[in-house]
């Protein structure tokens, strides 16, 4: 037979209040933990978005294609073709530097390069997960224009991404491509304005250019 | 104590990214690393695996070319129709290639050899064209060289070659039939009359090529033959025999008596299992029309067929089982119609025998040895590795530094088929 006087109390007092904060302050902590990694995961220091990107050469799309309105198949020959858009061989370069700035320090790596046969070696801006098939080719012969997803490319000095290039952000436009899809003569226009009723446009765009929406957001059209 | 991982390779085949992926010693247990802590270590190395994905990806480089070349366009295929040789005969293949390097290969369906099937040894040649074991540099009695020394050596012998007619000059191929090769071998001959080219081909059929006709055949008996599955006609022979194999049309008939399991005798309608020294007597049982009952009924159903039937032999038996299959062959009607027997193609090859001795009678100074490893393939009682040290110079060109390289003063490693 046991009295209350044989054994004391097992917790003290405040042990309640300790109990009452770790049954909130733990969700509380979690919630916290989450809140701030997402906040990171999605910030631009995380995400490199609007960071430019160091190359060997710093070459400046504004001047090449803003300024001299280079056409972005120039360079990026295989994007209609290809699920490669193409990086210009130095060739392609030398067929105007061998003429105009051809003593330019800045150019330096691209006339060793040509003199020497070793190419230059350019650094990833949009750099895709390896689980991810993505094609250039697919998306220009159906109406999304190189701006959609690069950005104001003619205004980027060096060059960086525009966008995080997440999935949600895929999916934006996989679920409703009407509301970007342009006629495929203007993909690559650096100054269109969409027009007014985009969304009926967009739909008869779709039409146009058979655009099969149903398998769009199916897992394996991008995770193959 | 294991040896290291590395050291079954050669200084000369051992590569970079073999030697980062198996770093000497490697392999060896180190002495102070107890069971328990080689536990510990390998459970936290699992643990702190998955915080690998806390980082950002490294920056990934695009390296384009100089000079871009025409056709290919990056990200997409190329592919080429080209020709791969099993024996010394060419089929025809189409090659894909992904910015110039080979991935996949398949039949070429416009070629007579393979229709657009391929086998094992097509797609093995893809291996081979990858594998890092391959020779890299030329050597000189082990050592390595440089390809100006081969040339400079090679330069002065001509020089001898001019005044004496190429005598002591020896070419030791494997089975040929290349036009090119065939012409460069003509033209080397043409000037140096002296000079001796001989053929060994290990796995090679002694008899005279002959070309089957397995589609007009209603009744094929073959004696220890593996047309189907290999050989480089078996593509082509298995599509022909199964044209004449439809169901509900007309279906061939197949006897294949062999002594070794094949993809032929599991098609056969009636497989005969029979010893290798009974082929023989089974063969001139099939002629006479004597022996076993079991004899007695084919003979019976190939002279039904006389002129629609196709006796075949395989490539390793006696010359007296082909003469019976020739004699069968001919006296049934087949021969024109379901068989075609060629004249030998000589090109002017000598064989390994002549060789030998000519290099026993010192006869021999210089030695090329453009493919091949006769060191481990010729018969072991032609000597031939101990008769290699007897010539003075001696050049082996494969894509292996194998046994017949260690023998060889000089090693030039060959380009692949696919490189070339």
């Amino acid at each position: 037979m046991l009295n209350r006087g044989d054994m004391g109390q097992l917790f003290r007092k405040r042990a309640n209040a300790i109990a009452r904060l770790i049954v909130i302050g733990i969700p509380l902590i979690i919630i916290g933990a989450w809140t701030v990694f997402y906040a990171f995961a999605r910030s631009d220091f995380w995400t490199r978005v609007d960071v430019p990107v160091d190359q060997t050469v710093p070459f400046s799309h504004k001047h090449h294609v803003g300024g001299l309105g280079i056409d972005c198949r120039y360079c990026h020959t295989s994007v209609e073709q290809s699920s490669f858009a193409g990086i210009p061989a130095t060739e392609t370069c030398m067929t105007c530097h061998s003429e105009i700035w051809k003593d330019a320090p800045m150019l330096q790596p691209v006339r060793d390069s040509w003199q020497t046969g070793r190419p230059l070696k350019w650094t990833r801006v949009h750099d895709l997960p390896d689980y991810t098939y993505f094609d250039h080719s697919i998306h220009v012969n159906k109406g999304v224009a190189c701006a959609t997803c690069h950005g104001q490319v003619n205004e980027m000095t060096l060059t960086w991404k525009t966008k995080e290039l997440y999935m949600r952000w895929c999916l934006d436009c996989h679920r409703q491509p009407e509301r970007f899809l342009r006629p495929t003569t203007q993909v690559v226009d650096m100054n269109y304005q969409p027009p007014r009723d985009q969304l009926a446009f967009g739909r008869r765009l779709l039409e146009q250019n058979h655009v099969h929406t149903a398998g769009l957001t199916d897992c394996y059209t991008c995770h193959r | 104590m294991n040896p290291p991982l590395t050291s079954h390779l050669s200084p000369l085949t051992s590569h970079l990214s073999l030697l980062t992926e198996f770093p000497e010693g490697a392999g060896d247990w180190p002495n102070e690393l107890s069971r328990r802590r080689f536990l510990q270590i390998t459970g936290a190395s699992i643990a702190l695996a998955g915080t690998g994905a806390c980082t950002r990806n490294p920056p990934e480089h695009i390296v384009p070319y100089v000079k871009q070349p025409e056709e290919i366009i990056p990200g997409k295929p190329l592919f080429f129709a080209s020709a791969l040789t099993l024996g010394g005969y060419a089929r025809g293949v189409l090659v894909e290639t992904h910015e110039g390097r080979p991935t996949k290969i398949e039949g070429n369906p416009d070629h007579p050899a393979s229709l657009g099937a391929s086998d094992l040894f097509m797609q093995a040649e893809l291996l081979t064209l990858y594998d890092p074991e391959r020779s890299h540099a030329v050597t000189n009695n082990g050592q390595i060289s440089t390809w100006e020394a081969i040339v400079g050596e090679l330069t002065s012998a001509a020089q001898e070659w001019k005044t004496n007619g190429g005598a002591g000059l020896r070419l030791l191929t494997r089975h040929e039939t290349s036009p090119t090769f065939l012409d460069q071998a003509r033209r080397l001959r043409a000037k140096y009359p002296a000079a001796r080219w001989h053929e060994w081909e290990p796995l090679a059929a002694p008899a005279p090529p002959r070309i089957y006709h397995f589609e007009k055949a209603e009744v094929v008996v073959s004696l220890g033959a593996d047309f189907l599955g290999s050989g480089p006609m078996s593509l082509r022979y298995a599509r022909d025999f199964a044209a004449a194999r439809r169901p509900n049309r007309s279906m061939n008939r197949l006897y294949v008596a062999e002594s070794t399991p094949s993809l032929t005798g599991a098609m056969a309608d009636h497989r005969i299992v029979i010893r290798p020294d009974q082929l023989e007597q089974f063969a001139r049982d099939l002629q006479s029309s004597g022996g076993s009952d079991l004899a007695k009924l084919i003979s019976g159903d190939l002279r039904a067929h006389a002129g629609k039937s196709l006796l075949v032999a395989g490539e390793f038996e006696s010359a007296a089982t082909y003469n019976a299959v020739r004699q069968l062959n001919d006296s049934l009607g087949n021969t024109g119609a379901t068989v075609d027997y060629l004249a030998s193609a000589n090109h002017g090859a000598g064989d390994l025998r002549e060789l030998i001795d000519d290099i026993q009678s010192g006869a021999v100074k210089t030695l090329s040895i453009l493919g091949g490893n006769p060191a481990y393939d010729a018969p072991v009682d032609f000597g031939f590795t101990q008769l290699l040290s007897k010539i003075p110079r001696t050049v082996h060109f494969d894509l292996y530094a194998d046994e017949t390289a260690q023998h060889c003063v000089w090693h030039i490693p060959e380009a692949h088929e696919l490189e070339t």
